[in-house]
């Protein structure tokens, strides 16, 4: 993996995550409707942690097998998908951006940290997820699952403590 | 055959379909590289003796997160080089294929001539099933695997052509009209055409949510020239089992979100001219 990519959507006139037509082989043009004449796009927002994490996502990225010597897996490139797929689903426009870790199996952790606690969410493949909540209470730190078959959790924990 | 169709769907006897794909998307095979898929074409090729190659498709999810799906302003894209290829493996007519990547195992089928007549869904899902099989045998041989699905899809195309001495608008009346007709504005009258893109949230019998049905629709130019409404609605998510049981399930289930979809967002007038039967 060596190329990646980081494309702004502002000149869309409308667009989704996933396009429709995924399958198959397209023999149409769609009829083009033309950006209406406008200022700056006033809907589209930049969240903050965007741009920090894509940097580290692409980071990492390229790490082939064995990238540290003890014959880790590279980084899976459905498994970052995935992984921004969930960050844009949870996080908050001002949420603090998640350092982002290679795991020995391909797969990644996110971290946050702040004086509320540390919170680190182990992505092994799509749709395999585990979470914990270091929370610090009293000055004595709390360990807590969070449940992550639903992910209102997670976007709970990270918008009450992880806020840039 | 290994599926009835469920006796309360809606039938048609010439629908507007002009591609239907069925697949699913699965984790990357671990040590899967090109000159496997020359391997996995070996049992194929009587049968699909034609290739082409295409740009592997990127890994798609239907998430369910606090946020909205479309929000974010930024797409993460990762593109691979050296790029694994899609191929296709095409039959001699054409009109039906498979589509392999090292994620993706997909089957298509797609209206060549006019006289070209959808060979109905419980048919491709018995070539999907027992191609897939093959695929899983092949890959197993080559001491690759396991394959794990984590996505199934569901697709129909459908192509409606302005009639001659008709034009878009009207189409568009007789497709969604009994939808959009509070849509005229006194001053103007009706749209002059209409695009829409919608997603309904599929559940499990928990209520969990598991998948999305999306129907989207514009007006399109085809190939030869003839302006259209294109209708697509495609049925997306998570296998209920990371195996051929469980995308067998999602697929038939997907299909008929997408089939009672069609007959709920189109119009009755199209109905008859699509010969429905129920």
């Amino acid at each position: 993996m060596s190329s990646m990519a980081l494309r702004t959507i502002d000149d869309e006139w409308y667009q989704s995550v996933n396009p429709v037509n995924e399958l198959v082989r397209s023999s149409i043009k769609p009829v083009v409707v033309t950006r209406p004449q406008l200022s700056s796009p006033s809907v589209v927002h930049r969240s903050s942690w965007a741009r920090p994490t894509v940097d580290r996502l692409i980071a990492i990225a390229p790490l082939r097998d064995n990238w540290d010597q003890r014959g880790s897996a590279a980084v899976r490139a459905d498994v970052l998908s995935f992984a921004w797929q969930l960050l844009v689903q949870i996080m908050p426009e001002d949420g603090a951006a998640p350092v982002a870790v290679p795991l020995g199996n391909g797969g990644i952790q996110l971290e946050w940290s702040s004086n509320r606690g540390d919170l680190e969410i182990e992505i092994a493949r799509p749709f395999e997820i585990s979470a914990l909540f270091f929370q610090q209470r009293n000055g004595d730190e709390v360990e807590i699952p969070i449940q992550t078959e639903t992910w209102d959790q997670l976007a709970e924990v990270i918008r009450e403590n992880f806020r840039s | 055959m290994i599926n009835g169709r469920p006796a309360d769907l809606p039938e048609f006897g010439a629908p507007p379909l002009t591609e239907v794909a069925i697949g699913a998307q699965f984790d990357v095979i671990p040590g899967f590289m090109t000159p496997h898929l020359g391997l996995v074409w070996q049992p194929f090729r009587d049968q699909f003796p034609l290739l082409e190659e295409a740009s592997a498709l990127p890994p798609v999810f239907e998430t369910f997160g606090s946020n909205p799906q479309f929000v974010p302003g930024i797409s993460f894209q990762l593109s691979m080089a050296p790029e694994a290829p899609r191929v296709f493996f095409i039959n001699q007519a054409r009109s039906e294929l498979l589509q392999v990547q090292r994620d993706r195992f997909l089957h298509n089928w797609r209206k060549v001539g006019q006289a070209d007549n959808y060979p109905r869904f419980e048919r491709m899902l018995d070539t999907f099933t027992s191609s897939f099989a093959t695929f899983s045998k092949t890959i197993s041989a080559a001491g690759l695997g396991p394959i794990i699905p984590n996505q199934c899809e569901v697709t129909y195309i459908n192509q409606m052509p302005v009639p001659p001495g008709s034009n878009l608008s009207d189409l568009t009346d007789d497709l969604f009209g009994q939808h959009t007709g509070s849509l005229a504005l006194g001053d103007l009258g009706k749209p002059e055409d209409l695009r829409f893109l919608l997603r309904y949230v599929m559940r499990d019998a928990e209520g969990k949510p598991i998948g999305r049905l999306i129907a989207s629709a514009e007006p399109a130019r085809r190939a030869d020239g003839q302006t259209i409404v294109q209708l697509t609605l495609t049925a997306r998510g998570r296998p209920s089992s990371p195996d051929e049981k469980g995308i067998v399930d999602f697929l038939k289930r997907g299909r008929i979100s997408v089939v009672k979809g069609f007959a709920h967002l189109t119009g009755p007038k199209m109905h008859k001219l699509w010969e429905r039967t129920q």
